[in-house]
């Protein structure tokens, strides 16, 4: 009875690093939280954490007034709503999230600027593993911004001790060139395919693989200086255009997110974008799907360094 | 008159600029540069009332312009801030 007693009250508590920021993981006792978050395996953390926000599991009942939605969007994960809402006095952000139409809605909710995030998944739905994966991802795409961090939706790769960032809207050929460069230039690794992240430390920003990699496996706990940001075009030719300041920023701007109407996130993620724009070259390219655009998008970005 | 109290003026690289996250439009952004004397017109008055007259006065003060030039100029300005809702 005893044993019984705790097995219920007892929880599986982890830590993550993430682009150099913890965040600790509380999930029903007697999970296996590598069977169940396999990508995140490679970032737990058994140092001293400092958690940027924790992210707990547990069936509840939210009293919740003033509910508003804010956005809504379809992934390839799925599908998910938005809602600012109040719970006594305190500002949330409630997310649903849906695997497939039909599927069950499994809940989030977080504080205004999500430090303190709580999940209430459907545990005997199928897709649940990864509803946890995209809470996730979700909470830690803003958790970060007040840490001078930025979740990007981006294909990376690294070269020669650098790695470079390529963006574009969903089916623009990220991953296609960053495969291009892997099979054109030796030495050329992957980094992440969608989602990695970039962080300012100490005035230098970083590129960091994460546990979200969209539908390529590429898991890796590993970092590089940022060497360029390059926004891919699909076009007749290929053609390489240095971007500057204000534009710069603009074409950086959409590959990222914070909440909307949220002024100090958004103020966050403005403060950065502007800083690593100041600090990095940025280009876009038109490009085919050939050797040809990798070439021209490694020279332009290499030789547009900044003074 | 008055300027969003909610926006901020950036300076990207020798550039200024307002990011404006419009939160009624889900996948909006908007992102207006201002030129060096906008830019200064735009940090003189914020958070504050002011008119036209006042706006045109600083420019007459501080660069070498004539007030009708300044007026002319400060009116086509805040036509362009009010259609853009910065105001």
């Amino acid at each position: 009875m005893i044993n019984e007693f705790f097995r219920t009250i007892n929880t599986a508590l982890e830590y993550y690093r993430v682009a150099g920021l913890d965040f600790s993981v509380t999930l029903p006792a007697d999970t296996d939280t590598d069977s169940l978050l396999p990508s995140f395996t490679p970032f737990r953390w058994t140092g001293d954490a400092n958690p940027v926000f924790s992210f707990t599991t547990a069936p509840e009942t939210w009293r919740l007034s003033g509910m508003r939605k804010i956005d809504e969007s379809d992934t390839d994960l799925g599908n998910m709503v938005l809602f600012s809402a109040a719970e006594l006095d305190e500002e949330r952000y409630l997310i649903e999230l849906r695997g497939r139409k039909d599927g069950p809605v499994h809940k989030m909710l977080a504080d205004s600027l999500f430090g303190n995030v709580r999940a209430d998944l459907d545990w005997t739905s199928p897709d649940a593993p990864a509803i946890l994966g995209s809470m996730l991802r979700i909470a830690f795409s803003q958790a970060v911004l007040l840490h001078g961090g930025i979740s990007v939706h981006a294909s990376s790769v690294a070269l020669d001790g650098k790695a470079y960032l390529f963006l574009g809207s969903s089916g623009t050929g990220k991953s296609t060139h960053s495969a291009l460069w892997l099979r054109t230039f030796d030495g050329c690794e992957l980094v992440n395919d969608d989602n990695p992240a970039l962080r300012l430390e100490n005035g230098l920003v970083y590129v960091y693989g994460t546990p979200w990699s969209g539908k390529t496996p590429c898991y890796r706990n590993v970092s590089f200086p940022l060497g360029g940001i390059v926004r891919l075009e699909q076009a007749g030719s290929n053609a390489f255009t240095p971007l500057e300041e204000v534009n710069a920023f603009v074409s950086l701007l959409p590959s990222c997110s914070a909440v909307k109407g949220n002024r100090r996130l958004q103020d966050c993620l403005h403060d950065t974008i502007s800083e690593i724009c100041d600090k990095v070259p940025v280009g876009l390219l038109r490009c085919l799907p050939d050797a040809g655009a990798a070439v021209l998008c490694k020279n332009g970005i290499c030789k547009n360094l900044i003074q | 008159m008055r300027l969003d109290n909610s926006l901020r003026l950036r300076k990207m690289g020798r550039r200024y600029m307002i990011v404006r996250d419009d939160g009624d439009n889900v996948n909006m952004t908007d992102v207006f540069t201002l030129n060096d004397t906008a830019a200064a017109l735009w940090q003189e008055f914020s958070g504050k009332e002011f008119s036209a007259e006042d706006m045109c006065s600083y420019l007459v003060d501080n660069y070498e312009v004539d007030a009708e030039v300044a007026l002319r100029d400060v009116n086509a300005l805040i036509e362009e801030w009010r259609r853009f809702g910065l105001l």
